[in-house]
């Protein structure tokens, strides 16, 4: 990762931008805790949380070094750590077959809780005006070339 | 994915935009997926150079990028890793969930 950042460092024009987009699972590498996407249940123009969306060690993992990466070009002086932004971004699913299809295909990374998945289908089921929001808190580092 | 959208509210351009002027900007984008938030931003941009390790995404980027963007985006299947990349060409590096 820091390798990538070094390349990209030379591809940029002096005092050029890179915009560091994904999720905000570490703010810190050394954090003991990762942020997870919540699930909720839209209706009525409210979400109601039904729990968290776990993800592999090998996601965590990832995303720690990531944020370890970012660390160390800082430290070397490549970039400036110009600003930062937490956000939330927010799927819509239109039912619990189409979560669950994410789930099979590109979402390989993530495990649905069985305790959740129930929750889900029994909101559904008493519900049928509403649809499934995971909402992934996603940060923005905006790193300037020195 | 039929019956999924994402960031249909468009949070994502908005709160990048707030920190970064992409107008008339030439950007890389590493990790560009199917091409959702290219599309987004290439209407700004002077030219996008977008890029992914996974070829189907690729090719599902192209065909939904519209034809009149398509002059100014050019797709490359690659790595952030293995990127051969001109010096100093780009005013904007994006890493779409990449790093």
């Amino acid at each position: 990762m820091v390798h990538a950042l070094r390349r990209i460092h030379g591809a940029i024009r002096p005092g050029g931008i890179v915009a560091d987009l994904r999720p905000d699972r570490f703010a810190r590498p050394r954090q003991s805790r990762p942020q997870l996407p919540k699930i909720y249940w839209a209706t009525d123009g409210r979400d109601r949380l039904q729990g968290v969306l776990d993800k592999v060690p090998e996601n965590l993992r990832k995303h720690r070094a990531a944020t370890r990466a970012v660390e160390r070009v800082l430290q070397r002086g490549l970039f400036l750590l110009e600003g930062t932004e937490t956000f939330p971004f927010r799927y819509h699913f239109r039912n619990v077959g189409v979560f669950e299809r994410r789930l099979g295909t590109v979402w390989k990374d993530s495990v649905l809780r069985r305790s959740v998945h129930r929750r889900l289908q029994m909101v559904q089921k008493h519900s049928q005006a509403g649809h499934i929001v995971v909402i992934e808190p996603l940060r923005l580092n905006i790193l300037r070339k020195r | 994915m039929k019956g999924c959208r994402r960031d249909p509210e468009r949070t994502e351009v908005r709160v990048l935009r707030r920190h970064v002027s992409l107008k008339g900007a030439d950007i890389l984008e590493i990790g560009c997926g199917d091409g959702r938030l290219t599309r987004r931003i290439a209407h700004l941009a002077r030219s996008v150079v977008a890029t992914d390790p996974n070829e189907a995404y690729i090719v599902r980027a192209k065909a939904g990028t519209a034809a009149s963007l398509q002059a100014k985006v050019r797709y490359r299947v690659a790595a952030a890793e293995d990127l051969r990349l001109p010096p100093q060409r780009f005013d904007v590096a994006i890493l779409s969930w990449s790093l």
